[in-house]
């Protein structure tokens, strides 16, 4: 049986992905019975999945973000770089 | 076979990165680093690097976010010279350790304020997102770091506190107290329509 500071522990830094299957279910188990632990994993799950949605908005954003002489610099870069490889 | 599979795919050729794939690149680090200097620096750095790497472009994920996985070890670098210079307060979260629920079971709140709204069903909305994103960028630059390359990277804890010049248990209270200020921001920010 695993202890609620193990569990916190365990939830807070994530690591229980990197955990061997017996101590996940172990760790699942706690958490179904154990209403402390319920509502303090309910919270960091929610952060997991609202990390994980801002990580898809963010790669299918598309406005215009960077300055434009900084766009200037990057293109002048890049032709000269990858000019001087051929 | 294996060289159909190669011509499948070719990369974007770098003449047209800048076009299609440099305001993700600047956002994605200004994010992450806040200041546009360092974040042009970097992208600038990446278009570099990415030339040079070219011919080990395997096709095997879009020219997009493999630029973006070049980007993302110049961040940690950036990340990584500016907390050896200006290394953090260790905030060892002593508060948080000596309350009674952290003392008795391990947690910093025993039952941690329910939301005030569900934030899961407005994850469709841009609004929303522009919100977080305010909100992200009220956390103090390591906070915001420790969060962001832990869970919206998915970087593991120990390359987080490498590249934050930390220790694994200021990790824990950094990103307690970003969990706490988000939700307090996001709750007094957004305004969700009623239904
Ligand atoms: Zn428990």
């Amino acid at each position: 049986m695993l202890t609620c500071k193990q569990v916190s522990k365990a939830l807070a830094e994530s690591d229980y992905k990197e955990l061997p299957l017996y101590k996940r279910l172990l760790l699942r188990f706690h958490i179904t019975i154990c209403f402390i632990c319920k509502g303090y994993n309910k919270n960091v799950m929610r952060f997991h999945d609202m990390a994980r949605a801002f990580r898809r908005y963010e790669d299918e954003k598309t406005a215009e973000a960077a300055p434009e002489n900084a766009k200037k610099k990057w293109i002048q870069s890049i032709e000269v770089n990858a000019s001087t490889k051929d | 076979m294996k060289k159909q599979k190669q011509q499948e795919k070719p990369p974007t050729p770098p003449a047209e990165w800048v076009e299609l794939y440099s305001d993700y690149l600047y956002r994605y680090a200004l994010m992450r680093l806040k200041d546009p200097i360092n974040a042009e620096d970097a992208v600038q750095e990446t278009f570099l690097a990415g030339i040079k790497g070219l011919k080990q472009f395997d096709g095997r994920v879009d020219v997009k976010y493999w630029l973006r996985g070049i980007l993302r070890n110049k961040i940690v670098d950036y990340i990584r010279k500016n907390t050896r210079e200006h290394p953090v307060n260790n905030d060892d979260g002593r508060d948080i350790v000596e309350s009674y629920s952290f003392e008795k079971f391990g947690i910093a709140e025993r039952s941690p304020k329910p939301w005030q709204f569900a934030p899961e069903r407005e994850f469709e909305k841009g609004e929303f997102w522009e919100a977080f994103e305010k909100c992200l960028s009220k956390l103090s630059d390591t906070m915001r770091q420790a969060f962001v390359l832990k869970m919206v990277d998915g970087m593991d804890s120990e390359s987080v506190c490498k590249a934050l010049n930390i220790q694994p248990n200021n990790l824990w209270v950094l990103n307690h107290r970003a969990r706490a200020q988000l939700k307090a921001c996001l709750e007094s920010n957004w305004d969700r329509e009623e239904d």
